[in-house]
């Protein structure tokens, strides 16, 4: 606790700032504003159809690849810590973690979750 | 007069109010600044003279650019999520500035690393630091996604998914790389991974070449900073996620891209750089040990600057592909590696990772010069052999060239179909 307590108040200290600039945003600068300054970014031409919120599925695989691969990273962390203590016992553990990840990896990288089209 | 001091708790509290508050004024003038000298350094590089009328050599530019920016007009677009749009730029950069909380700037004021004082040169040591630095930066991308989902614009929410789809992507080699670091220190607290290094008498750079390279190109591409700054990638996106962002508002987004640049400096000079130190040379002088640490973020911040004026974008489906088929096997042998040689040599035997990973690095560069791995993108061909681009670069359907067999003498050049450089073969 002792040592965390720092880093929060740098925390509130950083969003205390952002606040302030945020607030300050609002009173600075002229107020005139008209449909077309208000009107979506299209180049100087009328937007012809409001942007889909959707997207391709493409960015949603790699989230989710990345959910699986990051959770495993960190999962790994611990482990690489303790591996001067753990010495061979950790090795072995490691290499077959790798080989498990491995094997998600090439099946994923067969299905062609990585190429992009 | 100074009796409140002597509550250890409210010290600690008025310590690092004061100590977060000058951090905070020192990220934002090394932002200012850093703008000035990346268009300087650019211009230079490109052979221009950049800003240099505010003041002497262009001194009070970043002034002039932070006055013009306040009082510029703030709009919210009509088709904007208010909420959310207003808030986006906030997130990014509370984040950002969140990030370094936990980097030791320099030596304990004591320069003895068992004697602390509340007013070291860092804000606070957990013992989870790298990890903090980690989750924390990667809550980056919620500013991105969100401020480019919610100005209701195609090419801001455009920009906001490549921007989403490549840090992700990154991370994972960004993580993995740097776990090699954590097996050599065997702590996640940043000022123990430097004492380790002092200890151990070598920088990890030496021990883990490897998982350096790795972690400066994840880095780049973290920060979105070409040559992977896919999410601004001005010909297709215009501004990507900035699309719709004015004033100060868009200045809140540069100032996180350009903390987050600092915290990825300043954290690869710390894990990789030994931090603070120099060969002892700043033993007794804590002070130096400040100059020293900023000495080297500043190399990094420059290397940043050079990459971008030096190399061109590179394309969407080839960063995925580099992303994960050549950077995440990379770090995962770089594990391999150095797991085998902690677990079973220790510490006296740091050169043959050392070797190892230099020796992959080399053979890396040489498989990337002669097979191109880069350029190994599949185009899906349809039944009339004619190439197709990819749909995540394609931008207008592509017809087939009209045949000009009449005009090859007044126009010999243009028979060449354009595409045709696309084809999986490459020449050396």
């Amino acid at each position: 606790m002792e040592t965390a307590l720092p880093v929060f108040i740098y925390v509130t200290l950083a969003i205390l700032f952002g606040l302030l600039v945020m607030a300050v945003t609002g009173f600075l600068g002229p107020k005139k504003p008209s449909p077309e300054k208000l009107a979506p970014y299209e180049c100087g031409i009328q937007e012809i159809a409001a942007p889909k919120r959707r997207f391709p599925v493409k960015y949603l695989l790699t989230g989710m690849l990345f959910i699986a691969f990051d959770i495993e990273i960190v999962s790994f962390y611990p482990l690489a810590i303790l591996l001067h203590q753990l010495k061979l016992f950790g090795l072995l553990e490691l290499l077959v973690f790798m080989a498990v990840l491995m094997v998600g990896y090439v099946y994923v990288w067969r299905k062609g979750a990585f190429t992009w089209e | 007069m100074f009796d409140f001091m002597n509550n250890p708790t409210v010290a600690l509290i008025v310590a690092t109010v004061v100590k977060g508050a000058l951090l905070i004024v020192i990220l934002l003038t090394a932002f200012a600044y850093m703008t000035l000298i990346e268009r300087r350094v650019v211009a230079k590089i490109q052979g221009r003279l950049g800003p240099n009328r505010a003041g002497p050599m262009g001194l009070f530019q970043p002034v002039a650019d932070a006055l013009k920016m306040m009082f510029k007009e703030q709009m919210i677009p009509s088709q904007a999520r208010a909420g959310i749009y207003v808030l986006a730029p906030v997130i990014s950069v509370v984040v950002a500035l969140c990030a370094f909380a936990v980097v030791p700037i320099g030596n304990n004021w004591s320069a003895n690393s068992g004697v602390h004082s509340i007013w070291d040169p860092f804000i606070g040591d957990i013992n989870v630091g790298l990890l903090w630095i980690l989750s924390i930066s990667s809550l980056s991308v919620y500013g991105i996604v969100l401020g480019g989902w919610s100005s209701g614009n195609r090419y801001s929410l455009l920009g906001a998914l490549r921007s989403a789809a490549q840090m992700v992507s990154y991370e994972t080699s960004l993580g993995l790389a740097l776990s090699g670091v954590l097996m050599w220190a065997g702590s996640l607290s940043m000022v123990t991974i430097v004492h380790r290094q002092l200890d151990m008498g070598i920088w990890y750079i030496c021990a883990q070449p490897l998982g350096f390279v790795i972690y400066i190109i994840a880095a780049v591409a973290e920060v979105n900073r070409a040559p992977f700054d896919l999410p601004e990638a001005e010909q297709e996106l215009t501004a990507g996620y900035l699309t719709e962002y004015a004033g100060l508002r868009w200045s809140l987004f540069q100032m996180a891209e350009y903390i987050n640049m600092i915290t990825v400096s300043a954290v690869a000079s710390t894990l990789f750089f030994g931090g603070w130190s120099l060969f002892g040379l700043t033993d007794g002088i804590p002070i130096l040990s400040i100059v020293i640490f900023m000495i080297k973020v500043a190399f990094f911040l420059f290397l940043f600057i050079w990459l971008r004026a030096t190399l061109p974008r590179i394309r969407y489906d080839r960063l995925m592909r580099f992303g994960w088929q050549v950077l995440l096997p990379l770090a995962a042998l770089n594990i391999v590696i150095t797991a085998c040689t902690v677990a079973l040599g220790g510490d006296r035997f740091w050169w043959i990772s050392g070797v190892a990973g230099l020796l992959v690095v080399v053979v890396m560069l040489f498989a990337i010069r002669r097979q191109g791995i880069l350029e190994g993108t599949h185009f899906s061909e349809v039944e009339t052999g004619k190439p197709v681009l990819p749909h995540s670069v394609r931008l207008v359907t592509y017809e087939q060239e009209p045949e000009l067999e009449q005009d090859e003498d007044s126009a010999p050049s243009v028979s060449q179909p354009p595409l045709a450089r696309n084809s999986n073969t490459v020449q050396v």
